[in-house]
Formats: structure tokens, sequence, C-alpha cells
């Protein structure tokens, strides 16, 4: 591999990545290459990398998986003001926003707001919430100027990085203290971003150590309702963060960072209110104006002790606070991890990495007004502790200059399903320096969380039995199994000279055994079903005022087939112009894995859900201009074909964003988003209680100041 | 399986548990026993390597031999680095790369010395005996042209970059050539 340097206008563009030098312990030609170089181009070098796909650091080129990387200029040229919306640039990745915080993110099929098949990582730090089944996409935050990169694999990540990376893993890693010296100051104020302001200082201490602090605060403005007028769904936070590093000797890194962070959100419930004198539906009510405050924190140290080029040893701790004053329920948790992790090579030729982890998790759960923890006998129940623990290991083997095969695999012992064994096999082949084929094949669970199990989900869902609305409750069952997926990737990555750059992926994945709601055989109180409207239709007796109830649980009942393609294509157009094309087709098909008659119906509308829940196509068009006298103009056009199930007819949106640097640290810009579009819903759900409200075009302009 | 009423299974957990535990902090500090096989060079050493060996054409000696000895004082996996450009030749002059204690007469062997991952203590005594001496400093230590070493490596961000402190040369008699002070991120 030979390094090039190409001009700083693209440097840490992924023609960079791409191009780059990329340490590997496997190469030796390259030694001499840089003393070749100019002392100019040396002190203008910088090195990315990327770590996600096999733990070690890789060529972005060289990487068996459908890797793409974020960049950190990326984030800053498109101008998103949150990792959500970055996450719009992944090809194949479906970013929808039901309302002022709350998202629906989700890769390769299975898009919801409850989407629990893809692993999110801050740092090492994972931010599922269990309970939820999903992140809390609106506490997910730092400072944008100060995320590194945000690496997102599509398909199963599972052996390395476990249960729950069935459909992808999204990392968000952010920039080392040394990298971030001296102040920074963000501000900005818009129509939709009201105001927002952030505030970084980095400076040095001792010998090797480095820190940095940073405030950062938003008040965003509450989305539309569909006639209109203000939903009042506003989100404001406000967070403070540190990071440090030093070397406490030669061959050791130590890193310490956390934040602290508390906000409130608005969003709007319709509920059943079971206490209010009964009218007709009249019990059924919107609560608008009702605030939803969280708040948390989190430290993580790691340490890594590096041995030689061909081994080193790392530890990583992580403990996180999480608390959620959700009017459905109050929900505080508590979770500390621990995980250590060798690298080494026992053989030549063979890179071995192997590690075992920890996590325990604490909850307790208050005021569960409508999401309600049960234990076995269906009795409310107040706190509960999780343990996780696993041991991974993954042999990487450099067969000779063009093939590389590697095996993973990672057992799992978790608090539902007992233990979990995940096996993975890639084989990549450097058909020449341009030109990488991939193959890779795995099995992946996704183990029940905490909120399909053990938790009755009432008064939120309602359905219309014909006369009368009717309340549909979902209580969760113990005795699920683990999802499965068996997934077969093929990927294909060329660069032709240096200025355009294909990446091709096409997946095949089989689930077994997924999450299905299906009528109960009793009702949530442990009662009988009563048939007033003969043997087929089962109902709840309806309580003092009450509307009907209609009782259902989880089973595992449907298995489902995903097929697909992800293309990538990047064009640097002119030496100041740069484009990229990303465009995905996805296809579904589920089908019930029964033959049971009385599911027979259950089933099929849950394969009609699932079917039906995500958009067949997507596609995305950045631009990136370097114009003269220092002026950058950026456009995005995103495209997304129509999302049955959500109710949300296909859309194209646009986003545009100009620049002017005064100087080297000061720059002033001006954002669009959602360009030519009054509002537009994106998702519609019925089982969570929020109510959708619609995106709406949004100005704003920023200033960032660094000295 | 639901394991919420299970003793027994409840028993299991916490037995393994505690031998992951057990096991973690076991291979913890197993981790210690192992010896310093061979240090990693990283991309870092690689590129200030590259420095040192570029930084030497832009330096007049006051004296000019056939060779130019660069001496190395501290520890560290770039010294593998640097062994690889002993030999090679900079402005018609061959290179000798050697590795030397903190007590070495340097003025009396080295043309150049890098320091690295020393205490400020034995720096700044070694800048002190070195003073008004023709041998140019050159060092990865933080502050280090603040102790009156002549050039300074400094990792900022993804990139390396360099300070220089023109008076230590001067006073040395070393001439730095104007395109090196250009490119210096600070003079002195």
């Amino acid at each position: 591999m030979k390094t090039q340097l190409l001009p700083s206008i693209l440097a840490s563009s992924l023609f960079f990545a791409i191009n780059a030098h990329a340490d590997h312990p496997a190469q030796e030609s390259e030694d001499d290459d840089f003393l070749d170089f100019s002392l100019e181009e040396l002190i203008s070098l910088d090195i990315p990398d990327v770590t996600s796909v096999s733990r070690k650091k890789q060529r972005l080129m060289d990487s068996a998986a459908a890797i793409y990387v974020i960049t950190s200029e990326d984030i800053l040229r498109s101008g998103v003001t949150s990792i959500p919306e970055a996450l719009r640039m992944v090809p194949g990745m479906q970013v929808a926003r039901m309302n002022g915080n709350t998202w629906s993110i989700s890769t390769r099929g299975f898009n919801y707001i409850f989407a629990n098949k893809l692993l999110v990582l801050i740092d090492g730090r994972t931010v599922y919430s269990p309970l939820f089944s999903g992140v809390n996409w609106d506490v997910q935050d730092t400072l944008m100027e100060d995320i590194d990169r945000i690496e997102v694999i599509r398909g199963p990540g599972a052996a390395l990085w476990g249960a729950n990376a069935v459909n992808g893993v999204i990392n968000v890693i952010t920039k080392k203290a040394a990298d971030t010296q001296g102040s920074l100051v963000s501000l900005g104020a818009g129509n939709e971003e009201k105001a927002f302001g952030a505030y970084r200082y980095g400076g040095e201490f001792g010998e090797t150590g480095f820190y940095k602090v940073y405030v950062k605060t938003f008040e965003r403005d509450g989305l539309a309702k569909t006639d209109g007028s203000d939903a009042n769904d506003d989100w404001k936070m406000k967070r403070v963060g540190f990071k440090t590093e030093w070397k406490p000797a030669a061959d050791t890194d130590f890193t310490l960072l956390g934040d602290l962070y508390e906000g409130t959100t608005r969003p709007a419930l319709t509920i059943f209110k079971n206490d209010e004198p009964f009218a007709g539906d009249k019990g059924m009510q919107m609560l608008e104006n009702i605030s939803r405050d969280q708040r948390g924190g989190n430290l993580i140290a790691h340490w890594k002790k590096t041995v030689s080029d061909t081994e080193d040893y790392s530890l990583r701790a992580v403990i996180d606070d999480y608390q959620n004053f959700d009017y459905r329920v109050t929900e505080k948790r508590q979770s500390f991890d621990m995980e250590f992790q060798h690298y080494f090579q026992p053989i030549e030729n063979h890179d071995l990495v192997w590690g075992l982890s920890f996590r325990r998790t604490w909850y307790q759960m208050s005021d569960m007004r409508n999401i309600i923890h049960r234990d076995e006998n269906g009795q409310p129940k107040d706190s509960r502790q999780d343990n996780l623990y696993s041991l991974f290991a993954q042999d990487d083997i450099t067969l000779n200059h063009h093939w590389n095969l590697s095996f993973s695999a990672r057992y799992e012992h978790n608090e539902f399903t007992g233990k979990e064994f995940q096996p993975n096999a890639k084989l990549t082949w450097k058909v020449n320096d341009n030109r990488t084929l991939w193959a890779s094949v795995s099995k992946a669970v996704k183990t029940p969380s905490v909120s399909e199990t053990a938790v009755l989900s009432d008064n939120i869902t309602f359905v219309n039995t014909g006369p009368s609305n009717a309340i549909l409750s979902i209580a969760g069952n113990q005795k699920l199994q683990s999802e499965e997926l068996n997934a077969f990737e093929l990927g294909y990555r060329e660069q032709f000279g240096s200025l355009f750059r294909l990446d091709v992926t096409g997946f095949y994945n089989q689930y077994k055994n997924i999450v299905a709601y299906v009528e109960a055989s009793k009702c949530p109180d442990g009662s009988s079903l009563i048939y007033p409207l003969g043997p087929d239709f089962g109902i709840c007796q309806p309580k003092n005022n009450s509307l009907i109830s209609l009782p259902s649980t989880l089973i595992n009942g449907l298995d489902a087939a995903t097929y697909g393609l992800e293309i990538v294509a990047d064009w640097q157009a002119k030496d100041w112009w740069k484009l990229q094309l990303t465009y995905s087709w996805l296809q579904v098909d589920a089908s019930p894995n029964s033959s049971n008659p009385s599911l027979a119906y259950a089933l099929k509308r849950n394969e009609w859900l699932v079917e039906d829940l995500n958009a067949k196509q997507t596609a995305t068009l950045r631009s990136s201009m370097n114009l003269p006298n220092q002026w950058y103009f950026d456009f995005w056009i995103r495209g997304m074909s129509n999302m049955k199930n959500a109710g949300v007819p296909g859309y194209t949106a646009l986003d545009m964003r100009l620049a002017k640097k005064i100087n080297d640290n000061l720059e002033l810009s001006l954002v669009a988003q959602n360009l030519f579009d009054k509002q537009r819903a994106e998702f519609t759900e019925v089982f969570s209680g929020l109510s959708a409200t619609e995106i709406e075009e949004s100005w704003y302009a920023q200033i960032r100041w660094s000295f | 399986m639901s394991i919420f009423t299970n003793a027994s299974a409840k028993a299991t957990i916490k037995v393994t548990t505690k031998v992951t535990i057990i096991s973690l902090v076991s291979v913890i500090l197993f981790s210690f026993q192992f010896n310093t096989a061979r240090a990693a060079t990283s991309p870092e050493d690689k590129i200030k390597t590259a420095i040192i060996f570029k930084l030497t054409k832009f330096i007049s000696w006051p004296k000019k031999t056939q060779s130019l000895t660069i001496c190395v004082l501290g520890e560290g996996s770039i010294n593998n680095e640097l062994h690889k450009i002993n030999r090679k030749s900079t402005m018609g002059r061959r290179l000798s790369v050697t590795h030397r204690n903190a007590n070495s007469p340097f003025e009396k062997l080295c043309d150049a010395l890098f320091i690295h991952n020393i205490d400020n203590v034995t720096v700044k005594s070694v800048l002190k005996r070195l003073e008004g001496k023709p041998v140019l400093t050159i060092s990865d230590i933080r502050s280090f042209v603040d102790y009156g070493g002549m050039i300074g490596l400094k990792r900022s961000g993804k990139k390396i970059n360099f300070s220089i402190n023109n008076t230590s040369a001067t006073n040395a008699s070393l001439s730095i050539n104007s395109r090196l002070l250009k490119l210096a991120k600070t003079v002195k």
C-alpha cells in the first residue's frame, strides 16, 4: 500500500481515509516511505483509522464489513446539529423523526422507535435502553465539533460487539483531548434551533497529560401538528463533559472521560385515564405540555498497555446513570461495565484479539402509570438487577498479500435466555491495492429486553373495533426466546484513480423467532376473558366507565428474510468539489412460523406490520464545494420511498449550508434544513402513546470561533 | 428460561459472576508479568523519525565532517525507528545513530542529540551542560524549547509540528535555514 498525500483540501475526507496511510502490523514494506516525504508534507500529515470492524485499526478499504464513516468534516459541513441527523448520511440507514425528541433509526429493516437490533456506542459506552427497547436519542449527544468520526457497520457485528448488534453497530468516537486544545466557542440561533451554544477549553498538564472540558446547551422549538399549529414538544438540554488522557508510563495510555446532562422535552401523549368520569371515548385524552425530564451522567476509564507492535492489553470500565421522569413511568437506571481485551500474534500471520466483559444493570421504577414492570406473578415490581457476561475472540489470518480470513465468536450469558453463541467468518480478497472483494457469514441474536419480558404496557394503545375505540394492552412474556439471524454479505470496493470510488454491499438475512404481538389468553390482572361478541373475540371486562380492553402478549411468532443492496459512490469532480451519492434498496418478506389456526390472523397482521415498516428505497446526494475567498457551499438532497406502516408517503428533503471563513479561527455559517417543506410527517406509530408531530423548514445562523 | 425465582440458577449466576470477576482480575494481574518484548512503533514514531532526519538538512554546523552523529537519550519505541536511519546520508554526510546514557560527554560525541521519555531534571541538566556547544538538541518533551532546547517536536491534533529556539542555536554557532524557521510553529 503506497501512501499518497492529497492536497489539504481533501484532508480528513473519506478519500483521504482510503488513500491515507494506516499502520498495519503486517506491512513492513512502507517503513521507508516517510523518509521520502518533504518536511512540509510530514508536518501536514494525519492518520485516520477505523477500529469498529475488527477492534483493531485497519484500512477502510480492506474492512470485511459494510462500514461507513461519517467524518468530523462531514458533520461540520452538513450543518447537522444532532447525532440522529448525522446518521441520515449513512446508506441504508433509515432515520425518521416522530416528534420533537423521538426518533426511529434502523438499518436493514425493522424501522421503529423501539428499534432494538442496533447497537449504539458512544466512546465505547453502550446507550441502549432495555426498558423501552430502543435508544433515547434525545439524550445521546456531545459537542458536535468534537466528534472525531461516527463509524457505522451495517449488518451483524455481534461476534465482536455483543447481542443486539444484529442489524448494525453505530460507534460515535470523540476526539482526543490532545487534538482539541485551546478554546472553541460555537453559538447559533434560528427558527427551529432557537438558540444553542457551546464552549470547550483544552489544555495540558504534567509531562504527558492533556485535558478538555466543555459545556453545551440548546433549545429547540416544537414541531407542528397536522393542522399546522405548534405542537409544543420543545426540546432543551444542558450538558457538561470532560476528557483527559495521559501516559503513566511510556507504554501505557490512560483516558478518563465523562459527562453530565439534564434536559426536558414535552412530547404529547394520547392516553386513557381510568380515574376520570367516563362518557364514550372521553377518558382517552391527549396530554400536552407535560414535561418529560431526563438527566444522567457517566464516567469512562480506559487503560491500555502496549507491549509491542503486535501485542497490547486494554481495560475499560464504565459507570452510567440515567433518570427518566416520563409520565408513563419514572425510570432510574445505573449500570457498570467492565471489559478486558488482549491483542497478540500467537503465530506469524495470526492476529488474535480476545476479551472478557461483564455488565450489571440496576433499575428502579416508580409512578408506573402506563408502563408497568411486573414480577413473574404479574404484580408490580419496582426494581430489578440484570447481569450480562461474555467472552469473545477473533483470529485474523493473513493468508498472503491478497487473501485475508477472519473468524470470530462471542459467547454470552444473559438473564433472559441464558447462553448465546454468535460466530462469524469473513474473507477478504485484495485483488490489488485499489480493488477489494469481501464476503461474510454470521449468526447473531437479539436477546429479549426487559420491556418484552417483564413489562405491561396499558392504556396507551388504541384500536378501533367498529363501534368504539378499544384499549390494546401488551404484556411481556417471560418465556420469549432470542430472535436469531443468519446473515450473508458480499461486498465490493474499488478506487478508480484518485477521483472516483465505489463501495457496493449486498446482503441476505434470515431471521427466526421474531417477536410478534398476539391475543393473550388472560387479562393483565389475571382474570379470564369474556366473549360477548362470539368465540373469536375475547375481551376483558370493562371496569366502571372503562373502554373495553383487548389483552395481547408477545411470542416468537415470525420468520423473515430480508435482502438488499447498498451503494456509495464518491466523486472528486474538481479539486474544489466533492460529491457523494448513496443508494439503498431493501426487501422484507416475513412469514408466520406457526400453523396454529388460532394465531393465524394475529401473525398475518404482524407479517404485514414487519414487511411495511421500512422504506424500500433511500438515496442521498451530498455536495461539498470550496469556493474562492474562503467560501464553502454544501447541499444535501435525501429521498425516502414511502413507509406504509408509518403512513408516511415518500419524500425528498433538501438541506443547504453556506459558510465563510474570516480566517483560520473564525467561521460564519448559514444553514437551511428541510427547505421548501412547510411541514412533513416522517413517522407515526400506535404502541407508545406518543403523538406524532411534523417537521418544519428550519433556518439557523452559526458562528464558530477558536482561539 | 426465567430465572427470577429459580434459586439454583441464581446461585449459578452468582458463582459465574464471581468466576468472571476473578478471571478478569487474574488476567489483569497476569498481564503485568510480561516483559516488554519489543516496543511497538507507532506511525507517530515513524513520522517523528522522518522529521528528525529531514531537520538535519536545514542546519549548518561550524565544522563539517564526513559523518553526522545523532545521539539518542531515553528509552522507547522510537529508538527502533531511529536506528533505521543509521547510515543514511544527509547533505553528503553519513548519519550515525547511537544510543547514549545521561552522563555521556555529548559535546564530544554528538552533532545532534535527540532526547525523549526522560525526567525534566535530567533534561535541564543536559541542556545546561550543552549550552553554547554546537550540538543540535531535539526533543518531543513538552516545554523543551522553553528550557533552552533548540527544536521541540509536538503532536497537536493528528499532526506533528515543531518549535525552534533560534537563540539557543545561534549561541551554539549553529545556523538554521530560514525555510525551516518559516515551517516552525513558533520561533523563539
